[in-house]
This record gives structure tokens, sequence and C-alpha cells, in this order.
């Protein structure tokens, strides 16, 4: 050690430089974001998914692959935000680093989030590149004749629901880092959170669950009638499942509409959208923060009753593949 | 004279245990060793000072700014530096990238200007060639020295550290003396120790805080005078001595009220310190 040099100027904060360091703290976090394992090891499973949907034979299958094959991009971005949130944990009355600075946990919390949004935006890209690529395809195959069309794209607002996902996942990540002594355990309570939201319906048969799913899949299947229907009597711009196709159930012998609904995908981004407030809310805690949950949880509410109001008559809302 | 950190009836309490009991305190510039045994409200005294913790009672200027105040707290932390007992570091961050993190969290934005600081303060607390190694791969001492140096960004001219040389070995210590005291003479040093070698070679000042109350402050030599006429040398424990201990020449070193005829020795720090902590746990 030696004795600093007294002749060295102090190096002093201006309180203007609040934001600015909130920005380099914004960098910093996102180039160890980056760094990280858990978004490149999400990419690599997210690829696998998206080659092995290509091999799906049931109506609407690589349809509804498209949104459920980001999931892991939402989960490597959930992991990156709770290693970020993390960092300031106490344990065994370990304090949190630099606990005196001028910068508090808000805006830790804040940088920490703004810190994740280059693997927000990378996997927005992603999704971006998908749906170009499919629309470059032709679509994707989602019903049987006699449809002028039997392939679809996905529409703007289902596009936008993974990208809100990715913000879910990311302000959910930090909210939990701040709270849990073990990033272990913030990642294995997401990962069951996660499967309670999106897989109840599933599991138990409970539609309303499907409402307040993180994950919406399209398209709804609308029972028409029994096999004795003459398709070739029902509008021509439907999209129809005919009875026996592989996916069905065994004792299944009705017709079907195949048929997504912009309207249920556009109400679904608003309920994300209230997750997305409410977690970024729980990340950055304070007044400004409660206001956030409030507000979050209110469009949130908003989102499911519109998706349950536009719900096509007939219909139930899809679970996850499991 | 300004003073620096002023304290009246400060108290808090933690459940029905009161940490810091009314205590009254006006710390000027140059470096202030805090004494006291362990649990004796040492660090909860500091960390007060250091604004990380509200008292429950009394009143607090720390730089002639309340920490009770939002905008005040923000002032007194962009001037204040803090080495607590256990700093939180992040094992996965190398020395550089640690330091330069918490110059970001001090408002640091200038990239060049905050890196050449963390270039500094890590020369200064002799860690240059270990910096760019993991944090979790150093050792407890090392370690205690990435933390002082954040503690050193920006050259705070309130310097809060609590116990900085645990862990540090006898050359970084004696180095650590010559940095503390380089800072106290630009600003005010405020350090808890257990190591009253560390008052008496470089403390202006010496508190000794004692089940949450001042039990003595002054000049470290004032500490000393406290035993005057207090310490005699024996070869065996007296029977009225508070304290007694075999000192390195074999001989026993009593403290207390000496009997008559007693061999009365020159006192020091310890014997001030020593005579004053077990003279109050005997009350």
């Amino acid at each position: 050690m030696s004795a600093p040099a007294s002749t060295s100027p102090r190096v002093i904060a201006r309180p203007s430089d609040r934001a600015e360091a909130i920005r380099a703290l914004a960098v910093v976090e996102a180039k160890r974001s980056l760094r990280g394992p858990s978004f490149w090891i999400a990419v690599a499973l997210c690829a696998v998914m998206a080659y092995e949907s290509q091999g799906l034979d049931w109506q609407g299958g690589a349809y509804e692959m498209f949104t459920v094959g980001f999931i892991p991009l939402a989960g490597g971005i959930f992991c990156a935000g709770v290693v970020a949130g993390s960092r300031d944990r106490r344990r065994g009355g370990t304090p949190c680093l630099a606990e005196e600075a001028a910068l508090g946990p808000t805006e830790r919390a804040i940088a920490r989030l703004l810190g994740l949004v280059p693997l927000v935006v990378l996997a927005s890209i992603a999704v971006i590149a998908f749906a170009v690529g499919i629309r470059i395809e032709g679509g994707l195959w989602i019903g049987n004749r006699p449809g002028r069309t039997d392939r679809a794209v996905h529409g703007v607002a289902e596009l936008l629901a993974p990208m809100l996902m990715f913000v879910v996942a990311a302000a959910a990540g930090v909210a939990l880092g701040r709270v849990v002594r073990r990033k272990a355990v913030g990642i294995a309570i997401g990962i069951v959170a996660f499967f309670v939201m999106t897989g109840m319906y599933w599991a138990l048969q409970f539609p309303p669950v499907g409402y307040v799913s993180p994950v919406r899949t399209q398209p709804f299947s609308v029972d028409i009638d029994g096999p004795a229907t003459d398709p070739t009597a029902l509008p021509a711009d439907w999209l129809l499942d005919r009875p026996g196709d592989p996916s069905d159930e065994p004792d299944d012998r009705d017709w079907d509409r195949v048929l997504v609904s912009q309207s249920v995908a556009a109400w679904h981004d608003v309920y994300l959208l209230g997750l997305a407030l409410g977690a970024i809310g729980l990340a950055v805690r304070s007044r400004v923060g409660r206001r956030l949950i409030l507000v979050g949880l209110m469009v949130a509410a908003l989102g499911a009753t519109g998706q349950a109001v536009m719900m096509p008559d007939g219909a139930t809302p899809n679970e996850v593949p499991q | 004279m300004t003073h620096i950190v002023e304290a009246t009836a400060l108290t808090k309490r933690f459940g029905t245990t009161r940490a810091v009991d009314a205590i009254d305190l006006a710390v000027g510039a140059g470096v202030v060793g805090v004494l006291g045994p362990n649990g004796a409200g040492k660090t909860t005294l500091l960390r007060m000072i250091a604004t990380v913790l509200a008292p429950d009672d009394g009143t607090l200027r720390v730089l002639g700014l309340d920490p009770g105040r939002n905008g005040d707290r923000l002032e007194i932390r962009r001037a204040l530096g803090y080495l607590p007992q256990a700093p939180g570091l992040y094992p996965g961050f190398t020395g550089f990238d640690l330091v330069d993190y918490v110059a970001i969290l001090k408002e640091m934005t200038d990239r060049e200007a905050r890196r050449a600081e963390v270039r500094r303060v890590l020369d200064a607390v002799g860690m240059t060639d270990a910096m760019h190694k993991k944090i979790r791969r150093l050792s407890g001492g090392m370690r205690q020295r990435i933390a002082l140096a954040a503690a050193l960004l920006g050259r705070p001219r309130l310097l809060v550290l609590d116990e900085p040389a645990a862990g540090l070995d006898p050359d970084a210590r004696i180095q650590l003396r010559s940095v503390l005291s380089e800072a106290g003479t630009t600003g005010t040093v405020v350090l808890s120790t257990h190591q009253t070698g560390e008052v008496a070679a470089f403390c202006r000042t010496v508190i000794v805080v004692d089940g949450g109350r001042v039990a003595f402050h002054g000049a470290p030599d004032a500490l000393a005078a406290v035993a005057r006429d207090r310490v005699w040398v024996d070869d065996h424990a007296g029977p009225g001595s508070l304290r007694s201990w075999i000192a390195g020449d074999g001989s026993t070193r009593n403290l207390g009220d000496p009997p008559a005829g007693a061999t009365l020795a020159e006192p020091t720090i310890d014997d001030g310190y020593l005579l004053l902590t077990h003279a109050g746990a005997a009350s």
C-alpha cells in the first residue's frame, strides 16, 4: 500500500449524475447479462424446439409451437434477471455492496432491469426473424380443406405476445432475485410458478386458468357438428379440422372449425402488459413500484376479462402442449 | 470547531436490547478510533454514522446534515466512504470490476476519470497486481483490501471503517495506517478496532464504547492516563485487581487499586481501556 497523493483532485458527483450513473450501471449489467450462460443456453434450446416443431403433423401444430418455442428464451431472460436481482441479497447478516452509496436499491433495480433490455431486444429480434421466415415460406399449416387456404401467418398481436413475455420474465427475475437468498431457489420458484400458471388448465381441465396463463396458444378448435356434416355447406373461408385427424381424441367424430382470434390475442397482450407492469413494480419497489403493481394488477385483470369476453363461442382456451 | 459528526442522546434498540444507549458525541477532523468489547455497540454506532441504519431516538448530524432526511442523506452519501465489517462483495467480479461497479454506485460517471480513480485506490491498498483476479479467488485479507479500496473512492470527506485491519497481515496493517493517516489529514476517519496499538499509532482521538454508552472520549494519551497509579507489577495476581495478566517477561501486570508498597507501572492505552471496560463491568 502507499498513501494516496493529496494533490489529486477529489472526484465529486453532481446531482445531475444520478440518471447518468443509472445508465452506466445498466451498461455494466447488460454486459454481464450478455456474458452469462443462461440466455445462450436458452437460445440453443429454442433452436432445438424450432427444429423439432417442423415435424409436427397436426393442423396448427407448428403454428401453436411458434409461441411455445420462445418459452426457453423467456426462461433464459428470467434466470439472467434472478442473477442480476440477487446481487445485493443479504446472507447471514452481510450487508449489500456499498450500502452507503448514492445509488440505493431502487436505482440499482432500475439499472438491472435496463441491463436486461439487450436480452429482450435480441429475443424479440428472434421472434421477428422467425415471423419473417414463416411469411417467406408462405405461412404455417393450420387447417384442412375446403378453406381457400390452409396456411396462416401470425398477426401483430400474436407476435407481440412473446416479446411481452420476455419483459415479464426479465422483471419477474429481478423481483424474485431481490427476495430470495439463493439464486437457485429463485429460479426454482419461477419454474414452479410458470407451470402452475400455464399447466393448470391442462392438469386440472380448469378453463379459467387459460385466461391467466402467460402463454396463449392458438388456433382454437370450435366443435361444429357430427360426422354427417357436409363440409362444402360451411362458409368457404372456414378452416376445418376433419374427424379422425392424428391429434383428435379416438372418440372425437366431429368436424371442428380451426380459427385464430386476433381479438383474444390482443387482450392477452393487455394481460401480459399488466403482468409486466406489476413485475416491474415488484422489482423496483418504492412508492412508484407500488403504484405500478396496482396499475399492473388492474391492467392484467382487464386483459384476462377481455380474453374471456372475446373467446369464440364453443372454443376452449388452448393449453400449453406438455 | 466544526464537528463532522454530532450526536445527542443517540439511541438504537434491537428488541429489548439498547445497542446504542443515549450517546452524546462530537467528532472533528482527523482519525478517530472507536474501541470497545464485542457487542459494545461500535458497529451499530458506525452504521448510523454511515447512514445505513436509522436511529430510534436522539439526533444525529453528519457533515452538518440530517441523515433522516432523504435529500440530506443523499448529500452525506456523496461525501462518505464506508467499510462494513462484512462487506457484501460479488464473488464473480474481479477486484477492478467490483471497485469500478462501486464507483458507478457512487455516481462517478465519467468513464476515464472513474477508471483512473479505481486504479488509484487499488494502488493505494496494494492490489494493483491482483486486481484482475476474481474475488472468489482472493484471500480474506485481499478481499478486505478490495473493500477498503471501494471505501476510499472519491476521497470521501468522511470515512467510516468497521475493523479495517481485520484479516490484514502485519505489513499490510502498517501500510493501512499511512493510507488512513493521509485520509485523516484531508477529512475525518472514524474506525472501530480491537487493536489498541493502532489507536496509539495514528488516532488523534479515541472513543471507548461499552454497553452502548461512551465510556471515554479524548486523546490516546488521556486514555492511558486513566490508568495512572492503578497499574502495578507483581509476581502474582493481586487480591484487589480488576484484571491481571502475565506479561512477556513473566511478571504479572495488575489493574485496579494497588496494595501498599506495590511497584507502579507506566500505564498504556491497553491499561486505560481495560480499566474502563472492566470497571464498568464491575460496577
